[in-house]
């Protein structure tokens, strides 16, 4: 397959009469993007904001993070099958991406009681418990600094981030809620992505999926989670590939059909679609490798022998597709660790030469192992911390995300993070970053 | 202890494992008649009971049957 | 112009020109100066650093005689004052290893900085932990360039500067991690290091594959008719409406309830607080799956077990710090056995 992305940089971000991008300002009318989310009736209220790199801002509540992208040739739309989408196959033609920026959904809760009792206690009765003496009650990793040492660590730090912010809305299941949200965020990403359709980007990539079997053939298998065991097949929970949520066999998929969004959700959205496993990849590909493709895993099995099975099928691809090596990612861990370990054995024993990219438990000075477990398989690991964020967050001006004045506690300044345990703040995943951990 | 991934225990050096249904049902499947449902219960009890019953020299998984000789599985993540 | 750094180093028999093997019980003796490598090592040093004593002993005598050897050796530090302690190089010999391990960590105890060298696999380096070991050869042919990066890192930790990684200043990794930059894009160094892997050239992995501790299988019971059962739950099954407040993703404690009377637990009164899987099962239909309770009672009435415990515990399986999980295992196991439990079923979920 053959796509060209198209990159148009937004340097500016500001609110105006109308919705239009010029000369690298996106100029917003806010009414109408408000309009677009309270289109849905399941939302009360609303609320669309700015937040800009170096500006004196902390968003809460983020839930997903979406790049404007739109289809200006070739099949199928961007995001495809994300949130009832199309799902014709993507990644030929031609893209334009919104490069710097990000749409970003803020669920608040506050509003909602609880939906139903017992089923979605896993979103609605949480007790994070502290994140360490020093940090104020009632506040949770999960947020965005878009100034001080935080923000270069995360992409949307470092992005011009239009925030919808949500009140979610009650009586209805916790999936129902991340639905509603989601689906907003994309309805207004889609508006924005049109006003690049017929822009001349910055610059234009091309990438050509023809093999180029006198190179190392390298596979990439990220594993992404599913929701099924907890909202079912259709629960819109969870990673969706062209949609899909919910536990299968691997999927293969080519590097241009995730540069078009066929992988969204989960609050992943803009890291898979500008993954830097893929891109590396497909930048390199014909270069001094051979990328054959992604072949992404499924997990959140509930037992053994459903992993083992999935990584069976992962292994049989991947030697089918002619793999040497393969670079391989987990989204998060706990149990899914399992499944990821088992990838390992399988692809190793196939005689596949593996790299794992991942996070890394925290070392407890000394007291503890780096990884959740190691099967001897595993002997190369590329990895990208604990999560921690070393210089402390500083105290901000301006706080979104809460549909309602949020509390002070969130104005605060925040000590730096140690990172693991529930309390990661920088989640990278994918090797976005070149923050690591090393033996001393 | 009763799993439903031994793979986890016996990497990590658990010697006596038994093999649950799932991670949301572990000790039962709530698709079987209740009566079966009780009776496979029981079993997994019985099962972890004759896993502490054996001598064992390594992490070590059980699967429920009704032999009383402990099946020793690898079908993991290298217990080694 | 600052003083000059004073080093004092540890030397073997052999090394120290006492003798041989057959020297390997000579007390400790301390000499001014620097002796045999010790020249070479100031040498390297330079002006700005004195070896300002040396301690000799036979390997035997420090490391089985510690009553005896470690005395005079603290004497000498005290004495001395040393900025750095500088042990070896041992290379590949054993006891002489373990003889420099031991005097590293009596320095590091005493706030003394310690650098020793040593070939990767000598068991003097997993004997002490925290200690600084530039990895050497197997042979004292290497003398010189050994004692090089030992002086190199040892001026730093003289100095009390921050050392750099265990890759940068080419000492053995202490089982410590920390930060670390690393200059390169994740993914970037992903794919360097699966190419390298394919092509064949030497790559270094990122984390170095550590196990945890294992414990020995503890004996069978053979009669379990004679003993008491009890149950644990990593489901985090709590009494309905969690009256601990116990957490409900990361363990952070144990709570214990009680089952006296209880033939099987129903979702009117208990309910799973784990937010890691679906709780739906267990907390609609029957938190029994959790904690088999039923079948314990029958396996109790029909005399398979001599009597099931009448409190439960539970936590929340989850990830957290190895030090909580020790600290929440180690109290369970503390009460059960002071309850005179001699069997535990777990279920983990």
């Amino acid at each position: 397959m053959r796509l060209e992305v198209g990159s148009v940089q937004v340097d500016e971000i500001r609110w105006g009469p109308s919705t239009r991008f010029s000369n690298g300002t996106l100029t917003l009318d806010r009414d109408e993007i408000e309009e677009l989310v309270l289109q849905d009736s399941q939302i009360e209220r609303t609320r669309a904001e700015i937040a800009s790199p170096g500006d004196s801002v902390r968003i809460i509540n983020p839930n997903d993070k979406i790049e404007p992208r739109v289809k200006v040739a070739g099949r199928g739309v961007a995001y495809p099958g994300y949130q009832g989408r199309p799902t014709e196959q993507v990644g030929s033609g031609r893209t334009h991406r919104m490069a710097g920026l990000a749409v970003i959904d803020c669920l608040d809760y506050s509003a909602a009681g609880e939906s139903q009792a017992g089923e979605d206690r896993t979103w609605s009765r949480d007790e994070h418990g502290t994140l360490g003496n020093d940090w104020p009650e009632g506040v949770s990793p999960d947020f965005i600094d878009v100034s001080g040492p935080g923000a270069q660590l995360k992409p949307f730090g470092t992005l011009h981030n239009l925030c919808i912010v949500i009140q979610a809305p009650s009586g209805v299941s916790a999936d129902e809620q991340h639905g509603v949200s989601q689906s907003a965020a994309m309805r207004v990403a889609e508006r924005i992505a049109e006003t690049v359709r017929n822009v001349q980007p910055d610059y234009v990539e091309t990438f050509d999926t023809q093999p180029r079997p006198d190179l190392p053939s390298v596979a990439y298998i990220p594993h992404l989670a599913s929701f099924e065991p907890q909202v079912g097949p259709r629960g819109r929970f969870g990673s969706a590939v062209y949609g899909q949520g919910r536990l299968s066999a691997p999927w293969l998929l080519e590097s241009t059909e995730l540069m078009d969004g066929a992988v969204a959700g989960s609050g992943h959205t803009w890291i898979m679609a500008n993954n830097p496993v893929v891109m590396s990849l497909a930048r390199r590909h014909g270069k001094d490798v051979n990328f054959l493709g992604c072949i992404l895993q499924r997990t959140n099995w509930t037992n053994q022998r459903e992993y083992v099975l999935a990584a069976h099928r992962a292994g049989v691809l991947a030697e089918k597709l002619g793999a040497q090596g393969a670079i391989i990612t987990t989204d998060v861990r706990g149990q899914r660790w399992v499944g990821t370990m088992l990838t390992v054995q399988e692809c190793e024993n196939r005689g596949i030469d593996v790299v794992l990219l991942t996070e890394e438990e925290d070392n407890e000075n000394g007291a503890a192992p780096a990884l959740l477990f190691a099967p001897t398989e595993l002997k190369y690991v590329v990895t990208t911390g604990t999560g921690d964020v070393a210089g402390g967050f500083p105290a901000v001006d301006r706080v979104i995300g809460a549909i309602d004045e949020p509390t002070a506690q969130w104005y605060k300044a925040f000590p730096p993070l140690h990172g693991r345990y529930g309390i990661a703040h920088v989640a990278d995943y994918y090797g976005y970053g070149s923050q690591s951990y090393a033996d001393y | 202890m009763v799993s439903a991934l031994p793979s986890v225990p016996l990497t990590l050096g658990a010697h006596r494992v038994v093999r649950g249904i799932r991670v949301e049902h572990l000790c039962g499947d709530p698709t079987l008649s209740p009566e079966s449902d009780r009776e496979l219960m029981l079993l997994i009890a019985r099962t972890a009971l004759r896993a502490i019953k054996t001598q064992v020299q390594e992490p070590t998984l059980f699967e429920r049957e009704e032999t009383q000789a402990p099946s020793v599985h690898r079908e993991l993540v290298g217990a080694s | 112009m600052t003083r000059p750094l004073k080093i004092v180093q540890y030397l073997n028999q052999f090394f120290g020109g006492i003798g041989g093997e057959e020297y390997n019980d000579q007390p400790v003796q301390v000499i001014e100066g620097p002796v045999g490598p010790g020249r070479a090592l100031a040498n390297i040093l330079g002006d700005t650093v004195a070896v300002t004593a040396t301690i000799i002993a036979g390997d035997n005598f420090l490391v089985e005689e510690q009553d005896r050897s470690l005395p005079p050796v603290r004497q000498a530090l005290r004495k001395y004052q040393p900025d750095l302690v500088v042990a070896g190089p041992a290379f590949d010999a054993g006891r002489y290893g373990l003889g420099c391990a031991l005097i590293c960590q009596l320095a590091n105890e005493t706030g003394i900085n310690a650098v020793t060298g040593m070939e990767p696999d000598n068991p003097g380096v997993m004997s002490q932990k925290g200690l600084y070991v530039i990895p050497t050869g197997s042979s004292p042919a290497e003398m010189v360039p050994a004692l090089r990066k030992m002086a190199a890192l040892g001026l730093k930790l003289a100095r009390k500067e921050e050392v750099g990684s265990a890759e940068e200043e080419e000492y053995l990794p202490r089982g410590i991690r920390k930060p670390f930059n690393r200059h390169k894009q994740g993914a970037e160094r992903a794919v360097d290091m699966v190419l390298g892997r394919i092509k064949g050239e030497p790559v270094a992995s990122e984390i170095s594959i550590r196990q945890y501790d294992q414990v020995d299988p503890p004996p069978p019971i053979d009669d379990l008719s004679r003993y008491s059962v009890a149950l644990i739950t990593t489901a985090g099954i709590v009494p309905r409406g969690n009256p601990n407040r116990q957490s409900t993703e990361i363990p952070r404690n144990y709570f214990a309830y009680s089952i006296a009377g209880v033939d099987s637990l129903t979702v009117q009164n208990w309910e799973s607080v784990h937010t890691g899987f679906k709780g739906h099962v267990y907390n609609t239909l029957n938190p029994n799956y959790a904690l088999p309770l039923p079948a314990l009672r029958e396996l109790d009435r029909i005399g398979e077990i001599g009597q099931l415990h009448d409190r439960f515990y539970s936590v929340v399986g989850g990830g957290c710090p190895v030090s909580d999980a020790r600290r929440i295992g180690r109290g369970i196991a503390t009460e059960l056995t002071d309850a005179d439990v001699e069997a535990v079923i777990l279920e983990s979920t």
